[in-house]
């Protein structure tokens, strides 16, 4: 088994693969598969298909869905789920893509030579009670936690329960010792960085549902119900719609006489409903989860959280939350691209959960940077402790020391050690497939040009702030000398520290990273980076589509602006109905390579998507 | 308004005989004969023309704050018209008479329409198709002035001319019924709605007959007829509507003198 593995599998990259010696524990061993339809990739579909069946056979992998192709008569979508003496290693399993009974494409991670008890010393219900104390939250439903086999960022594996908890977060702990080992946010949302001035005042029409006695803002017209609530401001009755409740109905926005004058209201709805229909259209999604379910929103929350979108089993209804808040100068943060910005996120997970079974999981992987980074004239170097301060009623003071290898690979406090540099490819794809929605259904709207109301590779700018620009994005400063990425090598990478807990090992980000060659510490956390890094992929996006040369030399022909669906299907195809929970960036490129094959053959929409992906180092 | 008023109220037709024996009485100089009245009663067709089209707004509760738009071409068509007539001989050869007719048509319409989008401004679905069933019912009073060309025993030949009073109701197409579904970039034609509008007019008409009296007391009649008469009607955007009324027509009947 493991021999065929280790033929199949991807060349591992270092950001893969240099974990494996750090904690004192054995390693299973971690593959990763790409085995496209790509000219003279055969022989690699004919093992990985040969691997899937024989682990069938052997119960290491358990089919979990099995799904026709949205888009392409005859094919066909399994996720196999990789299982371990009955319980699933989390995110582990390969996706398979077959025509015709015969196998196309497979993707995906599995783990060898697995040797993991899997009877948990702690029972369910004390893992419950120990979730709560952590997490200073009840469960979020009613559900027993699930039982599973999670793979850390280090590489190990741990037994562990899991469940999602009033924090909004889902909570995994040792299902031995009740030690955290990880937590996963159910809130993606925007960088908290301010905006300018007003929205676009243009008419919008406001699909209502008329009560008898006025309008409330629930579009019935549509397959999928879109419900928009009004928070008016109250930031209370926004958290009190992060759990399942039937007052949300209370709460949906009203209008008596359906000439609605709520900017904030109005362009949310409208905008909801323009991203439903893009999706509908180009690539016959239906709603947010694949099935027309109801999508919720809401609007006029404050500034806290700015546009943020939560996943399931939050939001009132348990199927997530969409809300949409307003600038530091008090401007409605619903522009088209910031409202199909965050329902893509829910598309991104609710695809992945409708073919999985798991929302995107992603992977952290580092690249070994100096002994020692400068900033400001302060320094910190391998062998240092890192302090994470007191938060008043929240955390005590902290201290770990830098997470650091020696020429072996070990763990060390060596001064002559060198830092690892993290990344969080998983949340990077994730913002990049919502910055390329944002500005695939501002393009399907709005005429291009520029201006407001005008179609563009700016995100944001109908609030007058661009905070990225997915057509240039060196264009932009993070900071003075920092700007936004278009490539793989200019990625921001934090330095993080080794966190003992019990008998595991686990990373923490500090604020402290380098962009290339350059140090640089935050005054924020920059939510990992996840935001600015995501340029690298939307960049390639753009390159695919309008074509031209890239900042390293590399020259791409585009498809041009006619022929954009073209590109924005192969790269929603990717992460729909290819990509499996647990993706890097490089695997991404891949996939959406993979995509454009399925769906163009190896025709010029698949050579500039190729070009693009090859452009900015995927 | 077809010629009928409540209780109490005498009806246009039997003033306006009321004013003809007034007149005639009032004629001095008229000798009695035998021959002075005529009565005619008998039926036809009136034409009416292809020339009544509109183009129309309209509401509907997916358009939001824009509005449909619908071109109506009404078809026109031959009306079945019936009527009686009574007149009076005021000299050798001139007469007066009233004559009173209905026609009824049941006419078509080509309508082609613009349909705003549910969720986009500036955005139009067009539909176009055929409806039928829409009434237009014409009831006109005539007093003419006839001038007796021939006056033989047997054939009277005659011109005549005068005022036309026409009471016209009439069913028209006030919104476009249709059918669509999500994501509603299409639209197909499901029919029309329609409202009876209703006005009046005095115009004018002429035209000319030929009686073959088969004795002495009945006749064979044959008449032409053009009548015209511009009524104003309220549009169902509120708006007003010109339509000509009346047109070519053309009768027989039986006629009876005494």
């Amino acid at each position: 088994m493991r021999r065929i593995q280790a033929l199949v599998a991807l060349a591992a990259p270092v950001v893969f693969a240099g974990a494996a010696a750090l904690p004192a524990q054995p390693v299973p061993e971690r593959y990763t598969f790409a085995a496209t339809s790509a000219p003279g990739d055969a022989l690699r579909v004919i093992q990985a298909n040969a691997l899937v069946e024989e682990m069938i056979l052997t119960g290491e992998l358990a089919r979990v869905t099995v799904r026709p192709d949205r888009n392409l008569p005859g094919r066909v979508h399994e996720w196999f789920a990789q299982i371990h003496r009955g319980v699933p290693i989390h995110g582990a399993g390969l996706s398979r893509q077959s025509a015709d009974g015969l196998p196309v494409s497979v993707f995906g991670t599995t783990f060898a030579d697995v040797d993991i008890g899997v009877v948990p010393s702690l029972g369910s219900a004390a893992a419950l009670g120990r979730m709560e104390a952590l997490a200073g939250a009840e469960p979020a439903t009613d559900e027993p936690p699930d039982l599973v086999i999670l793979p850390t960022d280090l590489g190990e594996l741990v037994l562990a329960w899991s469940a999602p908890m009033q924090d909004l977060h889902t909570w995994f702990i040792d299902a031995d010792g009740g030690q955290p080992v990880h937590r996963q946010s159910h809130v993606y949302t925007e960088s908290a960085v301010g905006f300018g001035l007003g929205i676009t005042g243009a008419p919008q029409k406001v699909s209502a549902w008329n009560t008898g006695v006025g309008f409330q803002a629930w579009d019935r017209l549509r397959p999928a119900e879109i419900v928009t609530m009004d928070a008016k401001g109250e930031l209370i009755d926004r958290f009190s719609l992060f759990f399942p409740t039937p007052a949300w109905q209370d709460a949906v926005a009203w209008d008596d006489d359906n000439e609605w004058t709520n900017a904030s209201i109005t362009d949310a709805h409208a905008h909801l409903g323009m991203t439903y229909d893009y999706l509908a259209r180009v690539h016959n999604w239906a709603g947010i989860d694949g099935q027309d379910g109801r999508i919720l929103a809401i609007a006029n929350i404050d500034r806290y959280y700015n546009a943020s979108y939560l996943s399931p089993p939050f939001g009132p209804q348990g199927s997530g939350l969409m809300s949409f808040g307003e600038t530091s100068e008090g401007v409605p943060l619903v522009p088209v691209d910031v409202v199909a910005h965050e329902y893509q996120h829910g598309v991104t997970d609710g695809a992945m959960l409708a073919r999985t079974g798991l929302p995107v999981i992603g992977r952290q992987g580092f690249v070994l940077g100096p002994s020692h980074l400068t900033v400001d004239g302060e320094t910190i170097r391998c062998g240092d402790e890192h302090t994470f301060p007191a938060i008043p009623f929240l955390r005590e003071e902290e201290r770990h020391s830098y997470l650091c290898l020696d020429e072996t690979g070990s763990v060390t406090t060596s001064r002559d050690g060198r830092l690892t540099l993290w990344m969080y490819d998983g949340g990077s794809i994730h913002e990049a497939y919502s910055d390329i929605v944002g500005t695939a259904v501002e393009f399907s709207v709005h005429p291009p040009g520029e201006g407001l109301s005008r179609a563009d590779y700016l995100l944001g700018e109908d609030v007058e702030d661009t905070i990225r620009r997915i057509d240039s994005p060196r264009s932009l400063e993070i900071r003075p000398g920092f700007t936004l990425p278009d490539a793989i090598g200019q990625e921001f990478r934090f330095v993080t520290v080794h966190v003992r807990v019990g008998r595991l090992s686990f990373i923490r980000y500090t604020r402290w990273g380098t962009k290339g060659n350059r140090p640089f510490r935050l005054n924020s956390d920059g939510y990992n980076g996840v935001h600015w890094n995501s340029t690298i992929l939307s960049h390639a996006f753009y390159l695919a589509i309008e074509g031209g040369t890239h900042g390293s030399g590399a020259t791409v022909a585009g498809v041009g602006g006619a022929n954009r669906h073209l590109v924005e299907r192969a790269f929603l195809r990717g992460i729909i109905d290819l990509a499996p929970p647990s993706i890097t960036l490089p695997l991404m490129g891949l996939l959406i390579r993979q995509a454009a094959l399925d769906l163009y053959g190896t025709d010029a929409t698949f050579v500039a998507v190729h070009e693009a992906l090859t452009a900015v180092g995927l | 308004m077809r010629g009928t008023t409540s209780i109490g109220q005498p009806s246009q037709g039997v003033l306006a005989a009321s004013l003809l024996m007034l007149i005639s009485s009032a004629v001095p100089g008229l000798a009695q004969s035998e021959d002075r009245w005529t009565i005619s009663i008998g039926g036809g067709l009136l034409a009416v023309s292809e020339h009544s089209a509109e183009g129309l707004e309209f509401d509907h509760r997916l358009f939001g704050s824009e509005q449909g738009e619908f071109d109506v071409d009404y078809a026109g068509g031959d009306a079945a018209r019936h009527g009686f007539s009574v007149g009076v001989r005021l000299r050798k050869r001139l007469a007066l008479e009233l004559t009173q007719t209905e026609s009824s048509l049941t006419e078509n319409v080509d309508i082609a329409a613009r349909l705003p989008h549910p969720f986009f401004h500036d955005t139009y679905r067009t539909v176009d198709g055929n409806s039928g069933g829409l009434s237009r019912d014409e009831t006109a009073l005539h007093l003419s002035l006839k001038w007796l060309v021939r006056d033989g025993e047997k054939v009277q030949l005659g011109l005549f001319a005068g005022p036309s009073r026409i009471d016209l109701d009439y069913d028209r197409v006030s919104a476009v019924r249709f059918n669509q579904t999500y994501p509603f970039d299409v639209a197909s034609y499901a029919g029309v709605e329609h409202r009876t509008a209703s006005g009046d007019a005095i115009g004018f008409h002429v035209g000319a007959d030929v009686v073959r009296w088969l004795g002495k007391t009945i006749g064979l009649g044959l008449s032409i007829r053009f009548s015209e008469a511009e009524i104003d009607l309220d549009a169902a955007d509120g708006s007003t509507v010109s339509v000509n009324a009346g047109g070519p027509a053309a009768a027989a009947d039986l006629r009876f003198r005494f």
